[in-house]
């Protein structure tokens, strides 16, 4: 499904959500793949827009084989770019130059790249907009759940509150109850007391009556105490028996009534519900610490990435229509950012929502500290360096631009003409960069990896001035690296004399891989200083001498070998240095080493 | 409001929850990786 269907989606979560749940599942797992390979894919989508010609398919490749063919094409586009320049320069009879050879086609070529160039950037924001639209809308559809549910929770903990003060009434009429049950009970120890007086004088009046019909057996019915006694006895047993019923009703009403209460109050069941909502608001809050934390991540990830999110936004929707300034176009947007954000709480694409955020004026003084320090720092360094070239250096890579740009707008400079004056400026600065940078990047990798160290920032800025500036610059570069190195000053100017020629020679780009490879290695063995590795060289550089040159490599190879498998390799590099000046044969490498052959055995073995 | 009416709307919190909690880590997810251009700086 289509990334842009995500907002429909949104709003059509409540019937489809298991659709919606697959597609922010696909989302996200575009989005991690895109930010993991954003390189290598990203260099490789701006080449093929360059290069229509490319005919690789990089959607088949392994990683490994999209970096290594990046690399390899950088190298090639280097090396188009040189020959290209090596054209333009046409001179008359005297030497002088009068014009630039091909002229038209250089600046075709050029135009041809600016376009490319800017058709790739633009397509790499647009796809960035789509991402970043993808993830606000995930955010918004959170922020919008957590305030529902907590909404819901408020609603439970109303209830709760309400049957809380009922719970207390019915344990005051509880308590009531219990006071008119004690009653109850007097009233009912009273009437068991009357009870039990009733037995006692019935007993005694049957005593009586038995004593009367036995003083007079036959006649003792028509005596008149025997009639009172049995009349009274008649009575009391009637009294028993209502006294008797009192006392079960009194007891069945003290029951009824309370196990009444205690039932209303168990069915409140609040101690079951509190623990309920104790969970639930422990959760949401943890859900809702997570999701802050996330948008906060997510909103540096993309700084991280050099894409500003306001900057975003106004590519696609804003672009300026013919009669119409770039002042008004930057007012409107200011002006419908600030409605949009006052409407729907987003500032700097990080979701914000009233009831999960701090006012605006906490915010700006809580989020993202150290990003927003640093972007301060940034450019106010910049600003307040009064040298053009101190400026320049301190971008040091193209990214600063697109950075600092976010780092901008981040931070909130509204003035127009402030941004302005950083745009135009940071634009000049990056083109110069530009130029400068694709040349110069590659030796510095080539540097770094041949000393096994990281350049500091001093010394790859003196490795740019090397390129392409003074022989004073150059000894500087010597100095440095010679101190920081285990090479000594005239193995760092071998170097530097081979990367020069390198440079300035017509290799095509095989030859040219065949050279970074097979130097590198020999370098990383420590034998820049010899004449083989010199020999080596010039094969590539001048294309002459082949045999000498390959001759020359065996050489190497075998003084390596024989190097290796006769010496401790904890030995220093000199030591080497000082086996190769030895002038060993040879043959002598052979007896150090069966696996070798050497040249002149094979050739006889051939003609044979 | 009766129990019966509070246990669905706890019961529909939970499944509320549970979406968020689905989604929380999907981010989670996103956040958490690395970017090339940053692991090699």
């Amino acid at each position: 499904m289509a990334i842009d269907g995500l907002s429909d989606l949104v709003n059509d979560f409540e019937s489809s959500s298991e659709i919606y749940n697959n597609d922010v599942e696909k989302i996200l797992e575009d989005l991690n793949n895109y930010v993991s390979d954003k390189s290598v894919e990203n260099f490789l989508d701006d080449y093929i827009e360059k290069y229509p010609f490319f005919n690789g398919d990089i959607s088949t490749m392994s990683v490994e084989d999209k970096e290594y063919t990046a690399r390899k094409l950088a190298f090639e586009e280097h090396d188009m770019e040189i020959r290209k320049e090596k054209k333009v320069d046409v001179k008359d009879k005297d030497g002088k130059v009068i014009g630039k050879k091909d002229a038209n086609e250089v600046e075709k070529f050029q135009q041809l790249l600016k376009e490319a160039r800017e058709k790739a950037e633009n397509k790499k924001k647009n796809y960035f907009n789509n991402k970043i639209e993808s993830a606000r809308n995930i955010q918004d559809y959170q922020a919008q759940k957590i305030e529902k549910v907590e909404n819901e929770l408020s609603e439970i903990k109303k209830e709760l509150d309400q049957r809380k003060d009922k719970d207390k009434k019915l344990s005051e009429e509880l308590k009531d109850i219990i006071e008119e049950n004690s009653e109850f009970d007097k009233k009912i120890q009273e009437a068991e007391k009357r009870i039990s007086e009733i037995k006692s004088k019935i007993f005694d009046n049957k005593s009586k009556i038995e004593k009367i019909k036995a003083d007079d057996p036959t006649g003792y019915k028509k005596n008149a105490e025997y009639k009172n006694l049995m009349a009274e006895n008649r009575e009391l047993k009637k009294e028993s028996k209502e006294l008797k019923d009192n006392i079960d009703e009194y007891k069945e009403q003290k029951e009824n009534r309370k196990t009444e209460i205690e039932k209303e109050k168990a069915d409140l069941k609040i101690e079951e519900y509190t623990d309920e909502f104790t969970v639930l608001s422990d959760t949401i809050r943890e859900a809702k610490d997570k999701y802050k934390e996330n948008a906060s991540k997510l909103q540096e990830k993309f700084s991280e990435l050099g894409i500003n999110l306001e900057e975003q936004s106004k590519i696609n929707e804003n672009t300026p229509e013919e009669g119409e300034t770039t002042k008004d176009t930057d007012d409107n947007k200011s002006n419908e950012k600030e409605k949009k954000n006052e409407k729907s709480g987003t500032s700097n694409g990080t979701v914000t929502n009233s009831k999960l955020e701090e006012p605006e004026s906490e915010k700006a003084l809580t989020t993202m500290p150290s990003e927003r320090q640093c972007a301060l720092n940034k450019i106010s360094q910049y600003i307040e360096n009064p040298d053009p070239m101190e400026r320049l250096d301190r971008l040091s890579h193209t990214d600063d631009y697109e950075n600092l740009m976010s780092a901008m707008n981040n931070i909130g400079i509204r003035d127009y003409a402030q941004r302005k004056e950083l745009k135009q400026a940071l634009a000049e600065n990056t083109k110069v960069l530009n130029d400068n940078m694709q040349e110069t990047a590659y030796y510095i990798a080539m540097l770094e990896d041949v000393l096994g160290t990281k350049l500091s920032k001093s010394q790859k800025d003196l490795c740019k001035n090397m390129f392409n500036t003074t022989a004073d610059n150059k000894g500087r570069v010597n100095n440095i690296l010679s101190g920081t190195s285990k090479f000594s000053k005239s193995d760092i100017s071998e170097m530097k004399n081979i990367i020069n020629q390198v440079k300035d020679a017509n290799l095509s780009p095989e030859q040219r891989e065949d050279f970074e490879n097979n130097f590198m290695k020999y370098v990383k063995m420590g034998s820049l200083n010899s004449q083989v590795t010199k020999n080596f060289a010039s094969r590539f550089l001048y294309n002459k001498a082949p045999t000498k040159a390959a001759r020359a490599e065996r050489q190497l190879e075998s003084s390596i070998l024989a190097y290796s498998n006769s010496k401790d390799k904890s030995q220093d590099k000199s030591s080497f240095f000082d086996y190769l000046r030895s002038g060993k044969s040879d043959e002598k490498y052979a007896s150090l080493n069966p696996e070798y052959t050497s040249p002149r055995t094979k050739k006889v073995e051939k003609t044979r | 409001m009766t129990n019966e009416e509070l246990d669905k709307k706890i019961e529909k919190i939970k499944s509320d929850l549970k979406e968020i909690e689905y989604i929380n880590n999907k981010l989670d997810e996103v956040v958490n990786v690395k970017t090339k251009n940053k692991e090699e700086n």
